[in-house]
């Protein structure tokens, strides 16, 4: 039986006393949604709060608006369930309901919201490992110890991050804002994702991402989001890509506006600028496929630390997604990654 | 033959169908007992070490914590299936043999505490050289795993029969390769779980998730060195067995130990991660295949030498490699036979029975190599196994007895369903997408009998108010025993299924049984049921014969009614005829039956003798989609043709040919454990890649009935056969889809990747 170490849990229902109860909590504080991520973590001893703050029942993270001069605005606190479902997200942004469809199963996504799945902690098979596991190897970095204890190389952690969200939004320029007791801060969601195994999140201790914003420009981007997983449900995926451009429909595509966006292939999901220069300057072009998976290679760090996850596959998998969201983006057949 | 029933042969619901979607039904660990205490067991964490010392004092003054226990205090008794091969201790004293292996308990006031008072057992440990490769464990200077055998061969079998030199002699073409399988798991959702309590007196009970309860009361006694009668094992609802709950486990013991030093009863569910880290699993397999065909398809001759990875104890590991050997020349006809295996030790945990029991890696390699040499004669997959098909009637060359057999016709139909000769070849593309189909067969026993009491036996008590409850000690591991059993019970008695019943197995009262395996409930305790319900005629005939004025034997039992066979007219109502027997005797009425797999032992050393008295056949169709830039495979449709003799609950027959068809895919397409240096790395089962739902293909199945003569009903084996031939299905399917053999499973994509790329450049 796996056992989950006591916790004191409060529910606020507004985001003042949730800033409050981060301040008062201290080290030992954590906000949690769905805890489909977190508790997982709990119960393996990866994350020991002493205090759980639940910001499910704050109505202001629920919020979805669209105003034309600024954009699409959703809340932390949506339910990836309604973002897959929501009239409104299917109208204006359908890449990331599709994106939200893809992600875990069912009844995960009727838990799991939009600010847990940006803020997911990154992976490894040697961290994600229950307590007596762990206690019976030495520790790797991520866990206090003094290297990398799968690729033996000091300080540095090549866990990986899995979301699957933050891909199609950082091909959308996204913003995030962030509350704390002190201020209000609004930033690019890029910024959020710091690229260390070890501290993925850029996000101080006192603070709640409250909300994301599509940008209206971004919003008339054409968006294709590919995802690799091993089966055809449940799993984080191998390799993923978005790729989005300005244009109307598959045919007046703009690629000199391209953004591509990988996820799976380290501590953070990243924009590959190389790729897009490559899209811009040899779109239609028969050499295009091969530079863009040139270009895509400093961008990808597997390793091997993760189940079904050959390093050398992934990276290969990440250009196959680039370019299975292309051809998506011109109107050939889609053909998604995963089995399905 | 049209038969018609009232109950045998329809698709009745589950008699705990209700119990458990409601969730009523009652797991071990569902239990709770006054004074109850929790169990958490301390594992180790190196593959192969000297236990120096265990220190176990800063648990005990852990607040809550009733006890530790370790393998010093049980007997120190051997047990294990031969007497060849007893290896195990209650937990190990001297030194463990695996990452996960158990190495003290500790019994708490809550599990909570449990948990956290077990990490604070110190254990000194003297590391040994561990050994994780079957090949190298088998060379001299490998580090012995254990003292009593050499070269830490748990097991080996040598089989010859006919002549396979002149076999090959008469080939025109042989060709030879080597194929190799993973470890995969059973897969049940409920993990193992237990209740011990000790006493009153020198006695211990367990409420256990167990699938054969009396292989556990045997071995358990044996380890704590006490009489059978000893213990008593009562059997709660099991949710999956698929041949992963057999043998009583470290958990077992470590409950039992504890009750006993704390005299209070003491529950321990593992979690699936522990699954992980302990026994059993499926033998993984390095198999290497000659085989020897005629120009016409004609198979000539086998011969195989197959390496199987024991893991660290021997558990049934002798009838493991056995098996592959004994079902080599069935459903397709071998005249000449070699057969080598091996199952050295390694630094791992054991491997056992899993569904189809060592047969599938097997078939795997065998109608791998077949179909490679089938396309360099140019002869169709499909006509090679209609060629060397066995028949009724005829035995195979180490002894087998084919009686009913619907083989040839489980072939025809499973690819006119698919569409083979449209289908095959074809290459199919679309977009970066191309499909295939491939074929395999298999063919299983209905009971075995494997030394010993082997027989089957049901008892039924009629109720006053002309109910029946069944006693068997047969255990229902989800696949509908039970259900099965009660139908035959209800049709043999004139019965509604509402009015019968059973219980679960408790060793101290149901009868004796070997346990669910073997394919052999519906076969074995189906025909004792039948027995036990003539018996309970016999006594109702003879009560009632003189007020119906005809002789015993001229009375039958319709719908709740019994009357004189050649003038149903001529009858009473079922409930007054108990009440003339129970009042006639002053006694209730208890009828006793007994079946035997009915077969005389057959050698599991050489290989020779009919292991049952009936076998079942089937084939499989498999359609497949290779993606050809991802490697990945998927697999869109089964269609699973078989043979179970007559099914009596077509519904749960299809599950279980569903199952076998879900489980074997799985094995070939991902389901995989990865280790570095002993340690699983994959502990969840998302990790492992076990299939969800949406993974699942489309499953048509054809049942293929040929009423066995000695089968309950006609009824034969169904419930692990199938997956036999899955393997080498899906596997046969990917190469005719991409050219691409796959002689290593799961499929590997980047290697799989790799070969394709190589195979377009041809």
């Amino acid at each position: 039986m796996t056992y989950t170490p006591p916790f004191a849990y409060q529910s606020p229902t507004d985001l003042k006393e949730a800033c409050e109860l981060l301040v008062f909590g201290g080290d030992g504080a954590r906000l949690v949604a769905g805890g489909t991520d977190l508790l997982v973590r709990v119960k393996q001893g990866l994350s020991t709060p002493h205090i759980l703050i639940d910001v499910k029942n704050i109505a202001e993270l629920k919020v979805l608006t669209f105003q034309s001069d600024r954009g699409l605005k959703l809340g932390s606190g949506l339910l990836l369930r309604q973002i897959e479902t929501d009239p409104l997200i299917a109208e204006m942004c359908p890449a990331l309901a599709r994106a939200a469809s893809k992600v875990a199963s069912y009844p995960i996504r009727w838990m799991g919201t939009l600010g847990g799945n940006l803020c997911q902690e990154t992976m490894c098979w040697y961290y994600n490992q229950s307590s007596l596991w762990r206690h019976s190897q030495p520790e790797c970095f991520k866990s206090g110890g003094a290297e990398c204890t799968l690729v033996h190389k000091p300080e540095v952690c090549y866990s990986v991050y899995r979301g699957d969200l933050a891909v199609v939004l950082l091909s959308l320029d996204a913003e995030a804002t962030l509350l704390s007791k002190e201020k209000e801060r609004t930033v690019p969601l890029v910024s959020l994702f710091q690229g260390k195994g070890e501290a993925p999140l850029a996000v101080a201790r006192d603070e709640i991402l409250t909300s994301i914003l599509i940008p209206a420009q971004s919003l008339k981007r054409q968006v294709s989001y590919q995802k690799l997983s091993f089966r055809s449900a449940v799993d984080y995926p191998l390799a993923s890509a978005a790729v989005s451009m300005e244009g109307e429909g598959s045919k007046n595509l703009n690629p000199s506006t391209a953004r591509v966006t990988l996820g799976a292939m380290g501590p953070a999901p990243v924009r590959c600028v190389e790729a897009e220069k490559v899209l811009a300057d040899f779109w239609g072009q028969e050499q295009m496929w091969k530079k863009l998976a040139a270009a895509l290679k400093p961008y990808t760090h597997p390793v091997y630390n993760l189940s079904h996850g050959w390093p050398g596959y992934r990276r290969e998998m990440a250009a196959v997604m680039v370019r299975r969201a292309v051809e998506e983006l011109q109107g050939r057949t889609p053909q998604n990654g995963n089995r399905s | 033959m049209e038969k018609n029933y009232r109950i045998v042969g329809k698709s009745v619901p589950r008699v705990d169908g209700v119990e458990k979607v409601t969730g009523a039904a009652r797991y071990a660990g569902d239990l709770v007992f006054p004074g109850m205490l929790h169990g958490k067991i301390l594992r180790s964490p190196h593959p192969h070490a000297r236990i120096a010392s265990i220190n176990a004092e800063k648990a005990l003054r852990f607040p809550g914590v009733r006890a530790v226990i370790t393998g010093k205090d049980g007997p120190g008794t051997l047990f294990g299936f031969l007497p060849q091969t007893r290896d195990r201790l209650a937990l190990p004293i001297d030194k463990v043999r695996y990452i996960g292996e158990e190495v003290a308990a500790v019994a708490a006031d809550t599990p909570e505490i449990a948990a956290q008072a077990v990490e604070l057992i110190e254990v000194d440990y003297e590391v040994l050289p561990a050994v994780f490769d079957p090949e190298k464990s088998m060379t001299d200077g490998a580090p012995s795993i254990h003292n009593h055998v050499k070269n830490n061969m748990s097991a080996e079998t040598h089989m010859n029969f006919g002549n396979v030199e002149e076999g090959f002699a008469h080939s025109d073409l042989i060709r030879e390769d080597t194929y190799k399988t993973q470890e995969i798991l059973h897969g049940f959702i409920e993990p193992h779980a237990v209740v011990a309590q000790w006493g009153p007196g020198e006695k211990v009970t367990l409420w256990a998730s167990k699938q054969s309860p009396y292989i556990v009361y045997r071995n358990l006694s044996r380890g704590l060195n006490l009489n059978p009668s000893q213990v008593r094992i009562i059997q709660p609802h099991v949710g999956g067995g698929f041949g992963g709950k057999h043998e009583p486990f470290g958990l077992d013991f470590a409950a039992v130990l504890l009750s006993r030093k704390t005299g209070r009863p003491v529950k321990i569910v593992l979690d699936q991660e522990e699954i992980f880290f302990s026994g059993q699993r499926r033998h993984a397999m390095i198999i290497h295949v000659k085989l020897g065909l005629k120009r016409d398809g004609t198979i000539m001759a086998c011969q195989m030498k197959l390496i199987a990875d024991g893991g660290a104890y021997a558990s049934v590991g002798q009838l493991s490699i056995y098996l592959p050997g004994a079902f080599l020349p069935i459903p397709l006809r071998i005249p000449h036979v070699r057969y080598d295996a091996y199952r050295p030790y390694t630094n791992k945990p054991f491997a056992g029975a899993l569904r189809g029991h060592c047969i599938p890696q097997m078939r795997f390699a065998l109608e791998g190599l077949l179909d490679v040499m089938a396309e360099e004669l140019g002869i169709d997959p499909l006509d090679i196994r209609l060629k060397n098909a066995v028949q009724s009637g005829e035995a195979t060359v180490n002894g087998f007895k084919i009686t009913s057999c619907g083989f040839t016709e489980t072939i025809e139909k499973a690819a006119a369903a698919v569409g083979w000769r449209e289908k095959r070849g074809k290459h199919h593309r679309i977009g970066s997408k191309v499909r295939g189909v491939g074929m395999a067969t298999n063919s299983l026993c209905s009971g075995a009998r494997l030394g010993g009491h082997d027989a089957s036996s049901a008892i039924i008590q009629i109720h006053e108010d002309g109910a029946a409850s069944l006693l068997t000690g047969a255990t229902d591991v989800g696949q509908g025993a039970m259900t099965v059993l009660c139908q035959i019970l209800a049709e043999e008695l004139g019965l509604d299924m509402k009015e019968v019943m059973t219980s679960p197995v408790d060793s101290e009262m149901t009868p004796l049984d070997p346990g669910t395996y073997g394919s052999r409930v519906t076969f074995c305790s189906g025909n004792a049921v039948l027995a036990a319900c003539q018996d309970v005629k016999d006594q109702i005939f003879a009560a009632v014969a003189p007020k119906l004025k005809a002789a015993p034997e001229s009375l039958e039992i319709g719908d709740h009614w019994v009357y004189v066979k050649d003038h149903p007219d001529q009858g009473m109502p079922w409930i007054k005829a108990v009440r003339e027997a129970f009042y006639a005797k002053g006694q209730p009425v208890i009828g006793r039956g007994t079946a035997t797999p009915g077969t005389e032992m057959a050698n599991f050393i050489t290989g020779e003798g009919n292991l049952s008295a009936a076998y079942s056949f089937g084939t499989q169709v498999s359609e497949v989609e290779v993606d050809l830039e991802t490697g990945q495979v998927r697999v869109l449709k089964f269609i699973v043709s078989h043979d179970c003799g007559y099914p009596i609950n077509p519904a749960l027959m299809d599950g279980q040919l569903h199952g076998s068809v879900v489980h074997g895919m799985a094995q070939v397409i991902g389901e995989n454990i990865t280790y570095m240096d002993g340690l699983p790395l994959t502990t969840t089962l998302t990790e492992y890649g076990m299939p969800t739902a949406a993974d699942a293909p489309a499953i048509e199945t054809i049942h293929v009935n040929t009423n066995d003569e000695k089968g309950p009903y006609g009824a034969k084996e169904s419930g692990e056969g199938s997956m036999i031939s899955t393997l080498a299905c899906v596997s046969n399917a990917i190469y005719d889809a991409t050219g691409v053999r796959i002689k290593e499973i799961p499929v590997n994509p980047p290697a799989f990747l790799r070969a394709l790329k190589k195979q377009a450049r041809r």
